[in-house]
């Protein structure tokens, strides 16, 4: 694949072809199907399109895949958005007094741009390899916290196009949040304020401070993950210029001391004298196998290590995306307009291997359908990506498409068991649909 | 749940006596009945004209009761346990029990089955015919909302400190017969959870194992789960006895907000009942507002001249409306209408108002077009023309309610209508501080207006948070406690008066003058204590 920079003049053009030839239609309805006929979900369902110009087109919905299919290569938007499950087609909202959305994905939003004040390699908009390791992180401690926590099953995790990823998680549960419940589980996982922390770690004033069982999970994937380990020294975190920093959140002058004592060895070791410091495991494990006696720290900061990690990798996520349960997100396999590239899902075991210069991009696709896929010319229209880079994402793609209707049939299965039982129309408890 | 159809029921007592079935209250029966309510089973009883309202007022007063206590305690959850407990368990001054009757058991015992039937009933109607009485705006369906799960809440809390057994007992038994999908963990699965689960739930002194622990759909308990303050596992959130208070108010929140809306729905079916049942309910919304009626005459009186210097006692809404006039010589419709009859509730009598105006408007027109467009209006308000209606001073609710200012108007209530910027500024002006402007502010931001203004008078009084120990409902109503304030007639240390005579005089009111607006008995019996 050729890395020479994308040229958008030509988008238009691509973008139908892209539409007309490798969109994966079938995989897209029968996720937004869920096992339904197309009546049921589908074509509740509100469409965006985004036209040239920052044109809005809300409120588009359609009956079948067909209908959407001719639809989405006639118009040819330059982004499509996904929005909630309407109480009635999306395109007659202003027909229905009682037009609400009622249904919707759980999704997450990441973006670099947000990791600012801990990201030394780029900044704003440009990316590299070494950024994407921040997302890759990210995307293993959330995922993991998402099943272990929540018992979500269903999760997909989708490049957003140019320096971010989306978390769509398409469990019945998660389809069914009301707005308070989305916005309690994104400030769950929110372990930040803008660029602050919200998270007591102790120190000042504060003794010692028990933390939530998930922060301490968090704590313990990110240093287990040779992702931090890497960007740990990639991004610079232990360099001369940040001992001021890190000093600023501890408040016993003899732990000062022996840090500030501590850097003036080698990056690696500066690490391993606060592991062994700080983290109890390492201390511990340490002390036995050496012999060593190094002290734990004061109360005031025995979470110091646990406050580093977590305030210099964990997610940091745009709460706002995930409270509302109509609001647009770019749904997967849109492309980006300034960077040509697609909203691919991916693969969270695999997430460090994505390349995010590398990403598929709408004008090497074609190419690589029009080298490729000469022979098959018939069965083009719906299995164009496999002709091309795209067919690992869908794959991804359909993965979770089985995971979410595995689920969605596992719930129609309880519903079945409840409703022989005397429905119990008033508690929310049960039903999870009410507002 | 035809609601509705159980109202009329309820009303047309003589039609029916004797054929209706009564309902069974069961749990009366019990030796260790809890007192926690979620008010699903409607009454179905027959109930006269005369009981309906006696309850009715009695719950209402409950719940006023309630708003007073978080509004001057709600700092010190300590002193809002202690004071709602001396408020909501006296027995002893009133015929009726009260609505938080503490299932204590020696005094739960003494009383025979007979009262305990009708304490539980009453509960149970009261809650009924308040949804009815409160289903129809907004504003009134969030006050009954917030002051009932208050009341739910505390009596929740209540139970908690009991130190009887048999506690666990009702709770569990509560939970199955409201169909709650909560489970309690088993003494293994605690064990197992461990320590994990303890930090979860925040509980900052290790493991205690004497509490139980409960685990529910993380969905039902997302004020916890939003503030991480349970420990969540495969989407179970797992959480001690006391932090089930959450999830049941949550519970009780949104329940009362489906129903209020069908009671809504419903509310016409009690159409042909205008005569009696609806002014009765209307009345009984209203006095959540509305303390007195302000009609103005009744003793002092002011000139015009007055008016100047007694301004800065004026609430925020009058002053803007003042300065108005000042600079523009002119108002319209609107400000006319809510200043004029405000000045004419503090004591200026016609030809004053008359003056007043004439002066200012006659600044920019002259005075035979004042006399042809606008003296109608005042002589109107003054009752003089037309209805010969002797109007009384509006309210917060119908200033806040009420058309909103378009371009031009300078009526309404500031923390309603008014830009936040323009509020700000106007509020620093005023000699508060940003912190003072910032509390404010936020009570704007939630819709708490009738805060917002409280808040405003105790701050530019000096007085502390809760200082004035009531809400500010009706601007005249500001005006008099300013005044007391000014004349040093009211002073902070008036609470501690107010804390011991209030609840009494609640009681008292109710049992022997059921006619009378409590709420206007409440601000009197608070007036007088001031007098002192």
């Amino acid at each position: 694949m050729s890395a020479s920079a994308f040229e958008p003049s030509n988008l238009e053009a691509w973008l139908r072809e892209y539409y007309r030839t490798i969109f994966p239609f079938k995989s897209y309805t029968k996720w937004l199907c869920y096992g339904e006929k197309p009546s049921e979900k589908f074509a509740l369902r509100e469409f965006a399109f985004i036209l040239e110009g920052d044109t809005h087109l809300r409120y588009r919905s359609f009956q079948n895949e067909a209908d959407f299919e001719k639809d989405l290569i006639k118009m040819a938007p330059h982004k499509l958005d996904l929005g909630a499950i309407y109480s009635h087609p999306p395109k007659e909202n202003k027909k229905h007094s009682d037009f609400k959305p009622v249904e919707r994905e759980f999704v997450l939003d990441i973006d670099l741009t947000d990791y600012g004040n801990v990201r030394t390699c780029c900044t704003k908009a440009t990316v590299c390899a070494k950024c994407w390791k921040f997302i890759a992180l990210a995307v293993n401690i959330l995922d993991k916290i998402l099943e272990e926590d929540f018992g979500f099953v269903a999760r997909m995790w989708v490049f957003s196009g140019r320096r971010g990823v989306h978390c769509w998680i398409g469990d019945v549960q998660a389809r069914q949040l009301n707005n308070s419940q989305r916005q309690a589980v994104a400030e769950y996982l929110s372990l930040f304020s803008g660029d602050k922390m919200n998270v007591n770690f102790g120190g000042k004033k504060v003794r010692s401070q028990i933390l939530h069982p998930m922060v301490n999970f968090a704590y313990k994937c990110a240093l287990q993950s040779e992702l931090f380990q890497s960007l740990l020294f990639e991004q610079q975190w232990l360099s001369d210029s940040r001992l001021d920093f890190l000093l600023q959140q501890i408040e016993d002058e003899e732990v000062v001391g022996q840090i500030t004592k501590s850097f003036k060895l080698k990056d690696s070791e500066r690490w391993d004298y606060l592991l062994k410091k700080f983290d109890e495991e390492t201390r511990v494990a340490h002390n036995a196998k050496t012999g060593a006696s190094i002290d734990p720290p004061p109360a005031t900061c025995e979470n110091f290590l646990k406050w580093f990690v977590l305030y210099h990798c964990y997610p940091r996520l745009d709460v706002n995306v995930s409270t509302g349960m109509n609001h647009l997100l770019k749904s997967p396999f849109c492309v980006h307009p300034a960077t040509g590239n697609i909203a691919v899902p991916l693969n969270p075991k695999k997430i460090h291997e994505f390349d995010v210069t590398q990403a598929p991009r709408v004008d090497q696709l074609l190419k690589q359908l029009r080298e490729n896929g000469q022979n098959s010319a018939e069965n083009r229209r719906i299995l164009g990506y496999n002709h091309t880079s795209l067919k690992d994402y869908v794959h991804n793609f359909n993965m979770f498409i089985m995971k979410a209707l595995a689920n969605a049939e596992e719930e129609r299965a309880k519903q079945k068991d409840l409703d022989i039982k005397p429905p119990e129309i008033d508690s929310p408890l049960r039903s999870r649909t009410v507002n | 749940m035809e609601f509705g159809n159980v109202k009329r029921r309820v009303v047309r007592k003589k039609d029916v006596i004797g054929e209706q079935p009564t309902v069974k209250y069961e749990i009366i029966e019990s030796p260790h009945p809890y007192n926690l309510e979620l008010y699903k089973k409607h009454p179905n009883d027959v109930i006269n004209l005369e009981d309906f309202e006696k309850i009715a007022w009695h719950r209402f007063n409950v719940l006023k009761a309630v708003e007073d206590m978080k509004e001057r305690h709600g700092a010190d959850p300590k002193e809002y346990m202690n004071q709602m407990n001396t408020t909501l368990s006296s027995t002893s001054k009133g015929a009726y029990f009260p609505v938080a009757f503490p299932v204590e058991s020696n005094q739960w015992k003494i009383l025979s089955s007979e009262e305990k039937r009708k304490w539980k009933r009453d509960d149970l109607v009261g809650n009924y015919i308040l949804r009815l009485a409160f289903c129809r705006t907004p504003e009134d369906q969030k006050w009954l909302i917030t002051n009932e799960v208050d009341l739910f809440r505390f009596r929740f809390q209540h139970n908690m400190t009991l130190s009887d057994n048999s506690k666990r007992d009702d709770l569990t038994q509560f939970l199955r017969d409201n169909s709650i999908d909560v489970e309690q963990l088993s003494e293994d699965e605690k064990l197992r959870l461990g320590e994990e689960m303890m930090a979860g739930c925040a509980y900052a002194n290790g493991i205690k194992t004497t509490s139980d622990f409960w685990k529910i759909n993380f969905t039902a308990a997302s004020d916890l789960v939003r503030r991480r303050k349970c420990f969540l596992k495969g989407g179970m959130a797992y959480l001690p006895t006391e932090d089930l208070q959450y999830i049941l108010s949550t519970h009780y929140r949104v329940q009362l907000a489906m129903t209020l809306n069908r009671a809504y729905k419903y509310l016409p079916n009690i159409q042909n009942e205008s005569n009696r049942l609806k002014p009765f309910l209307e009345k009984l919304a209203n006095r959540a507002y509305i303390g007195k009626e302000f009609l103005g005459g009744d003793s002092t009186q002011i000139t015009r001249h007055m008016i100047e210097p007694l301004s800065k006692d004026f609430p925020l809404c009058m002053r803007n409306i003042h300065q108005s006039l000042r600079a523009e010589h002119h108002l319209k419709h609107g400000a006319r209408q809510q200043y004029g009859l405000f000045l004419k509730a503090i004591g200026l009598p016609l030809e004053e108002a008359l003056a007043f105006m004439r002066e200012e408007f006659t600044k920019k027109i002259d005075s035979d077009k004042f006399e042809k467009q606008y003296a109608y209006n005042v002589r109107h308000m003054y009752g003089k023309e037309g209805r010969r209606k002797d109007y009384a001073a509006m309210p917060c609710q119908l200033i806040i309610l009420g058309a909103p200012p378009t371009a031009g108007d300078c009526h309404g209530c500031p923390y309603k209508h008014q830009d936040t910027k323009v509020l700000e500024r106007s509020l620093l002006k005023d000699g508060l501080n940003k912190v003072q402007v910032e509390k404010i502010l936020n009570f704007t931001k939630v819709s708490r207006f009738d805060k917002a203004c409280t808040r405003q008078f105790e701050f530019a009084r000096g007085m502390m948070e809760g200082g004035l120990g009531q809400l500010v409902t009706h601007p005249n109503q500001y005006y008099e406690f300013a005044i007391q304030v000014r004349d040093g007639k009211r002073h902070e240390e008036h609470i501690e008066v107010l804390k011991s005579q209030t609840p009494a005089s609640h009681w008292n009111s109710q049992v022997t003058t059921n006619d009378i607006p409590p709420a206007t008995n409440h601000i009197q019996s608070s007036a007088q204590s001031m007098d002192m």
